[in-house]
């Protein structure tokens, strides 16, 4: 059965090839899946909680190895008092249906159509000030006049934690609206950390995850691998005169992208010949 | 394994081919000398038609491509021998057998060139062929040994192509045929008038008499001209031997076809290693910039079957 | 583009054995061997000289003089066998030449052959273009011949092959005869021929006798009553 049977061009990447690709994503642009104080990014990365494996080619060029982020605020002091602490997502996985790369915890339950699971670790670190500090510390009045920054305490260490994390989801169908370039239109189902007691405390940070996942991760990681097919495709469109479209999901063609045999499989058309 | 896979239908691939064939078009001019005659022509031609068949044998198959001519013109050039009259010998009482001298009509041998417009006389020439896929690596020549592949995307030579290294999927001519040109017996009527026309310009200042008289010697001019120079043939078949052999025109149509659609025209072209994400240009927070993500892509194939073809390739694991 | 046709001496239509133009020619026939000095006149004026050496085996036995080529001093020494034919002509220029030739040695006006006064045995050719009526005056005689030129017959196809060289006869005493001949066909005189001929064209063919295949004139005619 021919791969075209139901487009005119068609366009496949496979769940190892995509593994190696977040391999590298993580290896390029770490400052995605790292945040920290500057306090810890710049003059203490060794404290970061997972080592980061880095590129040459970002050491050459002298990028970040994480995104900088404001100080946690000690609440109501958080004028005057913030502490150190960073998030890592590493070891991110992606398995399509039918699964095979990574079993999924119970909870969210076996991989079915359509569907693509994520799995990754979380790790968080904080820097907790020490006891000297502590004791040393004045305590702000009310009528005092807060500083213009709160005061961050160095520490020599950050206390840890990682967590397994689990992602679902689907890409929705392509519109009429979309291009070539918005094909891949991520959408969460599920998120599950797994085995964290209480539950209340697992809830309240998988919602903090997801969070971050959906709005940062996701589509900034769909729009990396959204690239690998168009950007093989870019010359029939640029310089042979062919008007490359998302063909549009129905008929024999119910999913659009599609996932399915370990792979992403993305259903194109050429404009002037659909049929 | 493969981790990309992409197909193009026959469909696309035909449109490709249609694309290419509307904006083709081969102009050349040359001249040269064959024994006596100096010929030289001057074309200009388009493809229209043909089509485009994808097989199982993996090659995809050319048939019926006709060529257009808009420009074919052929200009021919020759000395023809003096036109003379005395001569002859004969005997002569007393004095013995005697040759006479001649005298000639022309003031020289008379040199003839005349132009031909050979578009609307040339049958029909067509062009099929053969094609296979292949994937080679394009690694531009003046890029430097040091320059790493952050750089070569983004640096670009004078004719604005990158630096970067690129997998390119061609489809490779295995053969190209045509028919030979073919010219109508028209050809030889239109020789014939325009060698006529000649000798009446040039007889032009003459009485009547004297034009006849010159003409009847020279009989027919064409048959003058043939014997003259040798040609065996007709006209319309020597001009046809001349073109096809001696000048080899469809040879050069089909070498500049063959390097047209092979060499420059890829159908498909992807930098190694192929960008994701775009980089970030320096901000206050951000002063360095954030490089691009690119992932290496290994062992491109191109293959081709009845329907579709299909090129493979491996994600590389490192940079 | 290069194709110009010599006017003039395709116009010629009056030729002189004394005074040579292209189109005609004189013979001559030396006998004995030795050297002979031969100059060429123009408007009875020695305008060049030439040499000419009769008798070496290797020469041939008949020689072609262009008196043209002497006057643009290209050639001035020749050879032929002896006994040998001397043949003068002008392959170009209008102006009417004449020769002599005297043995050297001999005294200066001891000519052997002078062109516009030709012994009993020299010949003169002429070739005619032109379709018509010639008249041939030969000096000494009364009597003018008459040479009708006819024009070639014009078949679409075939080239026109002039007829070969032809001894033209001397006619009876009395009545000039109309000899017909081809047109290009050259004509040779001998015999009596006088010391000088000349041939003129009187009465050129009209245009529609030229014309085709044995095309007459229509005829009107008288048939007396029964």
């Amino acid at each position: 059965m021919a791969f075209t049977n139901r487009s005119e061009i068609y366009g496949a990447v496979h769940e190892e090839g995509i593994n190696f690709l977040l391999r590298h994503v993580m290896r390029q642009r770490p400052s995605l899946f790292t945040y920290a104080t500057t306090y810890v990014a710049e003059k203490r990365p060794e404290l970061l909680c997972q080592r980061v494996e880095v590129s040459e080619m970002v050491r050459k060029y002298n990028n970040p190895v994480a995104s900088i982020t404001e100080p946690l605020p000690v609440v109501p002091i958080d004028k005057y008092l913030a502490l150190n602490f960073c998030l890592q997502v590493t070891d991110l996985e992606i398995d399509f249906h039918p699964g095979g790369v990574f079993d999924l915890p119970s909870e969210p339950g076996d991989l079915p159509e359509q569907r693509f699971a994520l799995r990754g670790q979380a790790c968080a670190g904080l820097g907790c000030p020490p006891q000297a500090f502590l004791d040393e510390f004045t305590p702000p009045t009310e009528d005092q006049d807060p500083p213009r920054e709160p005061l961050v305490p160095d520490v020599d260490e950050l206390i840890c934690f990682c967590l397994q994390l689990f992602v679902m989801g689907h890409f929705e169908s392509v519109t009429v609206n979309d291009t070539l370039e918005t094909m891949l239109k991520p959408r969460l189902d599920g998120i599950e950390l797994v085995d964290m007691e209480p539950r209340g405390l697992e809830n309240s940070i998988e919602c903090y995850i997801r969070v971050l996942v959906q709005v940062v991760l996701l589509p900034r990681l769909s729009q990396a691998i959204g690239r690998v097919v168009p950007s093989i495709l870019k010359r029939l469109d640029d310089e042979l005169g062919l008007t490359l479209v998302p063909a549009p999901a129905s008929g024999s063609l119910s999913h659009n992208p599609a996932i399915a045999e370990d792979q992403l499989q993305l259903f194109i058309n050429i404009e002037e010949v659909s049929g | 394994m493969t981790h990309v896979r992409v197909a193009v239908s026959e469909a696309g691939i035909q449109q490709v081919f249609r694309n290419f064939v509307e904006n083709f078009t081969f102009s050349r001019s040359d001249s040269n000398d064959f024994g006596r005659i100096e010929v030289g022509y001057e074309l200009a031609l388009r493809l229209t038609g043909g089509s485009i068949d994808l097989s199982d044998d993996g090659t995809v198959k050319l048939k019926e491509l006709d060529i257009l001519w808009d420009k074919l013109e052929g200009s021919i050039g020759f000395d023809i021998p003096a036109v003379c009259v005395g001569g002859g010998c004969v005997d002569i009482p007393f004095v013995g057998p005697i040759c006479l001298p001649r005298w000639c009509i022309f003031e020289a041998d008379p040199d003839i060139a005349i132009d031909l417009d050979l578009a609307p006389l040339v049958g029909r020439s067509e062009i099929s062929g053969e094609f296979a896929p292949e994937v080679r690596n394009f690694r531009h020549p003046q890029r430097p040994a040091t320059m790493d592949y952050i750089e070569a995307q983004t640096t670009k030579d004078q004719d604005g192509e990158t630096f970067a290294d690129k997998w390119r999927v061609h489809l490779d001519p295995r053969f190209l045929d045509a028919d030979p040109i073919d010219f109508a017996d028209r050809v030889a009527d239109l020789i014939d008038e325009a060698l006529n026309a000649f000798v009446d310009v040039a007889l032009g200042g003459l009485p009547g008499w004297a034009r006849d008289l010159i003409k009847g010697i020279i009989g027919n001019i064409s048959d003058f001209v043939r014997n003259a120079l040798d040609i065996v043939d007709d006209f319309d078949e020597w001009l046809s031997d001349i073109f096809n052999f001696s000048f080899g025109i469809l040879d050069l149509v089909l070498d500049f076809f063959a390097s047209k659609f092979a060499d420059e025209n890829h159908i498909l072209q992807f930098e190694n290693p192929l960008q994701i994400m775009e980089p970030v240009a320096p901000t206050a927070e951000v002063p360095s910039g954030l490089i691009p993500v690119k992932v290496p892509i290994k062992d491109p194939e191109a293959t081709i079957n009845t329907n579709e073809m299909i090129v493979t390739a491996t994600v590389g694991a490192s940079l | 583009m290069r194709a110009k046709v010599d006017r003039a001496t395709t116009l010629q239509n009056q030729f002189d054995s004394g005074a040579l133009t292209p189109l005609c020619t004189v013979i001559h026939r030396i006998q004995e061997p030795g050297l002979y000095q031969g100059e060429v006149l123009s408007d009875s004026r020695v305008a060049d000289r030439f040499s000419v050496q009769a008798g070496p085996k290797e020469a041939g036995s008949q020689v072609n003089i262009d008196l043209a080529a002497i006057r643009r001093m290209q050639r001035e020494s020749f050879q032929v066998q002896a006994p040998g034919a001397v043949v003068f002509f002008v392959s170009r220029g209008t102006e009417g030449l004449a020769v002599r030739l005297r043995r050297a040695g001999t005294r200066a006006e001891d000519f052997e052959f002078d062109s516009r006064e030709l012994g009993e045995n020299d010949a003169f050719t002429t070739t005619l273009l032109q379709p018509g009526t010639y008249e041939v005056e030969m000096q000494g005689r009364r009597e003018r011949q008459h040479v009708q030129v006819r024009a070639a017959a014009r078949g679409e196809q075939q080239r026109y092959v002039p007829p070969a060289p032809i001894l033209i006869r001397q006619p009876g005493q009395q009545g000039g005869s109309i000899s017909e001949v081809g047109q290009a066909q050259t004509l040779v005189f001998q015999e009596n021929t006088g010391a000088r001929v000349k041939v003129r064209l009187t009465q050129p063919a009209q245009e529609t006798q030229v014309r085709g295949v044995e095309q007459r004139a229509g005829k009107i005619g008288w048939r007396k009553p029964q």
